[in-house]
């Protein structure tokens, strides 16, 4: 009988992009955080990137942007895949402009989705990752309310997930009120660990498809790197 | 008279969490109103549904014996038509999540069906996968992956408004091919961002479909073929690929000659 298959190597495929999951790290760069505790964030940092590039699909699918806040806001680092993320090195300065932040982040956020949009570029619900050791050196001015506002609606309307993080001496009431989900305090500087989480996290949410539950594993579970 | 190939095959995912595989696809032949028709099943069982592996493989039974028992032609089936089978597979899914003593969202699935005449062709879907057909050597899509904004986030045939958020299009030039299948194929087989068919997917399967003697000898290349490396490369979902093909019952008369 004559053996003619589909000629398997004729098959073309449609080379479509992967689709994303965008992650914002708001990170706190203020005086205080200078020493061990942005030595710690830093080296968690090295983690999230480690982890991410060693995961074939989460490194060309997780977009990493990086935002500081310390005396001013600035983008230290722009939206790229894992596999192209540089962890810049951090510098320690100034107030805690954290409204300020959370602005510029959420803005940023807004124009990768329409880039996303505008290439038929599918993508997961972003993430935004804050992480302070203080208080917003901003909250009366109207930025605050304003940052409220949008990250309560952005969580409601599930438009992303919002995590606050705060470490040692952070006020954890205003970050409540920054944070629709309960903010979580920081076992100690547990960088690596609050890294590998997020990690592992976005890994999963990466390569889910419709229909499926992702659940996280709980940093504040005993063995976690988080207290609420 | 229509040639027909297709399959379902567990991703390299559900391998390793030893999870079953959730997609399931059928066709059959039967006379619908005088008609000889081909009708056709797909659907993608729900990852976070414990039981969606039951609920591909009953709404897929159930929608095929909907369509056998249609006693009009293929030209008159409407979107409410449809509908009705899809009410009726929903109502078949209730039944047997209480038999199963499970809740009915333990078996979301999405819903592809195809009813294929010897001129007229409807197509319906609720929820990701796609059709595709061809007509006067022109490929294009029927229907297209429902999506929210979210990439893992689609429409299942228990999801409370399924019914109204259901695809329906009914083809009255004579198709020569047409192709479903499941959200495993769906980068592969489509331009995403130019929402259109990526041709080249498809050409190469179904001229083989045209050219064997016996379809039934493609069945283990298109298993092969949807397990290669080369497509676990590009998803570690389960996959369905269904693809049909008309052939005129000249030719059919000439190969049995």
């Amino acid at each position: 009988m004559e053996q003619t298959p589909f000629e398997l190597g004729k098959i073309g495929f449609a080379d479509n992009p992967e689709p994303r999951c965008a992650s914002v790290l708001l990170l706190d760069v203020s005086g205080s955080m200078q020493g061990n505790p942005l030595s710690e964030l830093q080296a968690g940092l090295a983690v999230y990137r480690d982890e991410l590039a060693a995961d074939a699909l989460a490194r060309k699918r997780v977009e990493i942007a990086v935002i500081t806040f310390g005396g001013s806001v600035d983008v230290v680092h722009n939206f790229s895949t894992a596999d192209n993320f540089m962890p810049p090195t951090l510098v320690s300065k100034g107030d805690t402009p954290m409204a300020q932040a959370v602005l510029t982040g959420l803005n940023l956020l807004d124009e990768r989705k329409k880039e996303y949009r505008q290439n038929g570029i599918q993508y997961y619900r972003p993430w935004i990752f804050l992480i302070t050791d203080g208080a917003p050196t901003d909250a009366n001015t109207p930025q605050w309310a304003d940052a409220v506002e949008k990250v309560r609606k952005g969580e409601d309307a599930k438009t992303f997930s919002f995590f606050g993080v705060g470490v040692e001496n952070a006020d954890m009431q205003k970050l409540g009120e920054l944070s629709k989900r309960e903010p979580l305090k920081l076992k100690g500087l547990r960088f690596r660990d609050l890294f590998q989480w997020l990690s592992n996290s976005q890994q999963s949410v990466s390569r889910s498809t419709p229909g499926d539950s992702v659940p996280l594993n709980n940093p504040a579970a005993p063995d976690g790197w988080a207290t609420v | 008279m229509w040639r027909a190939i297709g399959k379902s095959v567990v991703g390299t995912s559900h391998l390793k969490g030893q999870l079953p595989c959730q997609d399931y696809s059928d066709y059959l032949r039967c006379q619908i109103g005088g008609e000889l028709a081909l009708v056709v099943g797909v659907s993608d069982g729900a990852g976070s549904a414990t039981f969606s592996h039951l609920g591909s493989q009953e709404t897929v039974g159930v929608l095929l014996r909907q369509a056998a028992s249609w006693d009009r032609p293929v030209a008159d089936i409407s979107r409410e038509d449809i509908k009705a089978w899809f009410a009726n597979a929903l109502a078949h899914l209730k039944l047997v999540a209480e038999r199963e003593k499970i809740e009915t969202k333990d078996l979301a699935c999405t819903v592809l069906v195809a009813v294929l005449g010897e001129r007229h062709a409807v197509f319906a879907q609720i929820g990701d996968g796609a059709w595709v057909a061809e007509a006067n050597g022109v490929l294009g899509a029927v229907t297209w992956p429902q999506n929210g904004e979210f990439a893992n986030e689609t429409k299942f045939i228990t999801s409370p408004d399924a019914l109204d958020s259901m695809q329906f299009q009914k083809c009255s030039n004579p198709l020569t091919a047409a192709a479903g299948f499941t959200d495993g194929i769906q980068a592969l087989a489509l331009n995403l961002a130019a929402k259109s068919v990526h041709a080249p997917f498809f050409q190469p399967l179904f001229a083989a479909l045209g050219e064997c003697d016996d379809e039934t000898s493609l069945l283990s290349p298109l298993i092969s073929f949807l397990s290669s490396d080369r497509v676990n490369e590009r998803t570690d979902d389960d996959k369905t690929l269904v693809l049909v093909r008309r052939v005129s019952t000249d030719q059919i008369r000439d190969e049995l000659a």
